[in-house]
């Protein structure tokens, strides 16, 4: 019994460093992208206050880039081309498998959450994407300052080889947030 | 009832192993023959002050690391939360195996341990700040666990596992718009037998929810459209039919009877009561019926003649035909009726399946089913009279009458019930 009682509870150790690695590797292997952004500060019960931020690239023009496998919905895992820009990254074309980068290009996963069409039943307009780098996670209590307000923020995000994403900075008035 | 036999040998046991007299699993496989009597109410207040205070010290440690205290390195947390984690199980481990005089601790330990492993999840999603949309944080902490539920048997564990489960598919099928099929394959290879075998009723009843969940969602990303103009329509058919399978697999004993017949009856009638409202409905036609109507209908009747068989077998009243009657009137009518019929239809089928239900209470000697029944009936007839009486009687009046009906309908219903559950003589209640 003991054994396999300690086996079962290695189990959940595993999955914890599994954890670790997956993002530990986009930390360590990622290309560093600029994004442009805009927050605001809910509460999560499980994790305490984070800001929730908006990039540039979280709502995609359609006619401004290149689709291919169009059209998507709503829930679908697609790729963005994100080209390196002065000083940010922009999104250059949308595809729904891994697409080919050229220099100064990276792939980004994302997800579609929702189209936006000028009237019911009509294509979209406006793609709107998730890269699951919408949270930046703070200390109790020091994202009062920054609620709800349009505040200048910048997010130097890390895209590993497999198009997922990390952050590793987030800059408020071009300086890097350092909470302590 | 507290069972001296089960308590002293569960002493004793212990002892047998160290001398060396029985194996661990020899242990195991004695005390599952006596399964502990956790019903006294001493047992059952120990058991629930242990694992009150496991939530509380788990609630506290998963906020004071939600506070993302910045001078604490992250290293540092994991490493913590880690070592609180593995002492909780050790000591859970030690107080349930070792020292089995004080199984209920270790069962809370073991149960703290798990809330612990999660608290750890959660703390790295804040480390590498991962997106609020996280459901796979649910999965890793529900599935992780699983094992362990396994091993121990431990009831609590089993409940987080269906609870965390169910938030995982609800989560997943709505943010990433996915059928999530891992979730019924998981709950029935992995949880549904967990719960047999510990016998958990409450567990398996909850699962049984899910699965429903899981399957509203996902007929609701399908056919979004005909989804929301036949919404309360479709919605009630479909938990009627479950509820209907689900009550014929209980009649057939497939499934732990009280578990099937009560989470059944339960849903059945509420399917009922949501067709007896008005709502938007296009003219009627005949037998314009959707697939997963149909597929309902099908696994119903199967279940149907399944639980007629049994009954045929053993020569028994055959209790099914009433109960697979009314779902498929309920399904097929909507469609053929205008809404005036079809409301005082079914208003008429929600009070028969009620009635219904307390005779099957009664003849199967389930308590559960007769106070399922009652409730229903009280609501029914709240319900009602509100629809009737609110608009055309002078408030004060409406509230004194209706106040009086409901005292002399409960007064009326729970002498009856005292009378039926009195007539089995005290003994066998279902449980």
């Amino acid at each position: 019994m003991g054994r396999r009682f300690w086996l079962a509870v290695l189990v959940q150790v595993a999955i914890l460093l599994s954890l670790v690695g997956i993002h530990g590797f986009t930390l360590m292997t990622g290309e560093p992208v600029l994004l442009k952004t805009a927050p605001v500060d809910p509460w999560d019960p499980l994790r305490g206050n984070y800001i929730d931020l908006t990039y540039q690239i979280s709502g995609i023009v359609v006619d401004e880039v290149t689709l291919t496998g169009w059209p998507y919905r709503e829930g679908q895992r697609v790729w963005v081309t994100l080209q390196k820009g002065q000083p940010y990254w922009t999104a250059v074309a949308l595809s729904d498998q891994k697409p080919r980068t050229g220099p100064d290009q990276v792939a980004l996963r994302g997800r579609v959450e929702w189209m936006a069409s000028p009237t019911p039943g009509e294509p979209a307009e406006r793609i709107w994407l998730r890269y699951g780098i919408e949270q930046f996670y703070i200390p109790e209590g020091q994202g009062d300052g920054l609620g709800g307000r349009q505040v200048d923020m910048e997010v130097e995000a890390l895209v590993d080889s497999t198009g997922r994403a990390a952050l590793r900075t987030v800059y408020l008035d071009g300086k890097p947030i350092d909470w302590r | 009832m507290a069972n001296p036999f089960s308590d002293q040998l569960r002493t004793e046991i212990v002892r047998w192993v160290r001398q060396g007299l029985i194996s661990e699993e020899q242990q195991r496989a004695i005390l599952a023959l006596y399964p502990a009597q956790s019903t006294t109410g001493r047992e059952r207040a120990v058991l629930i002050f242990s694992l009150l205070g496991s939530l509380l010290v788990g609630a506290g440690i998963i906020l004071y690391f939600a506070a993302n205290w910045p001078r604490i390195p992250a290293a540092a947390k994991v490493l913590s939360i880690l070592v609180a984690t593995l002492a909780s199980y050790g000591a859970g481990y030690h107080f349930q195996y070792r020292r089995a005089d004080m199984p209920l601790l270790g069962q809370a330990l073991l149960f703290l341990g798990s809330l612990l492993y999660g608290a750890g999840i959660w703390l790295l999603a804040q480390i590498f700040h991962l997106d609020r949309d996280f459901p796979l944080g649910f999965l890793a902490w529900g599935a992780g666990i699983l094992p362990l539920a396994w091993l121990t048997a431990s009831r609590p564990l089993l409940y987080l596992v269906t609870g965390l489960l169910t938030v995982w598919t609800v989560t997943t099928q709505e943010v990433f718009e996915a059928y999530n099929w891992l979730f019924p394959a998981l709950a029935l290879s992995a949880v549904l037998p967990l719960a047999r075998r510990t016998q958990t009723r409450l567990a398996e009843s909850g699962l049984l929810l899910g699965l429903f969940l899981w399957y509203m969602l996902n007929v609701s990303r399908v056919e979004v459209e005909p989804y929301v103009m036949a919404g309360p329509l479709l919605v009630g058919r479909l938990v009627l039919l479950y509820g209907a399978v689900l009550f014929l697999v209980g009649l057939a004993r497939l499934g732990d009877t009280k578990t099937y017949l009560g989470t059944g009856g339960l849903l059945g009638l509420f399917g009922l009561y949501l067709l007896t409202f008005r709502f938007y409905q296009e003219a009627p036609t005949l037998f314009q019926l959707d697939p997963y109507t149909l597929g309902g209908v099908t696994v119903m009747l199967a279940c149907a003649a399944v639980a007629g068989w049994y009954h045929w077998r053993r020569g028994e009243t055959l209790l099914l035909v009433p109960s697979a009657f009314v779902p498929v009137m309920a399904v097929l009518l909507p469609d053929m009726l205008a809404e005036a019929p079809r409301l005082v239809i079914f208003n008429l089928l929600l009070f028969g399946g009620t009635i219904g239900l307390v005779i099957v209470g009664i003849r199967q000697r389930l308590e559960l089913l007769i106070n399922l029944g009652l409730g229903a009936f009280l609501i029914h007839l709240v319900t009602r009279y509100f629809d009737l009486f609110f608009s055309a009687m002078n408030r004060s009046l409406f509230f004194i009458l209706g106040g009086l009906l409901l005292l002399i309908g409960g007064w009326y219903l729970e002498r009856n019930r005292r009378r039926w559950v009195g007539d089995w003589g005290g003994g066998n209640h279902g449980a």
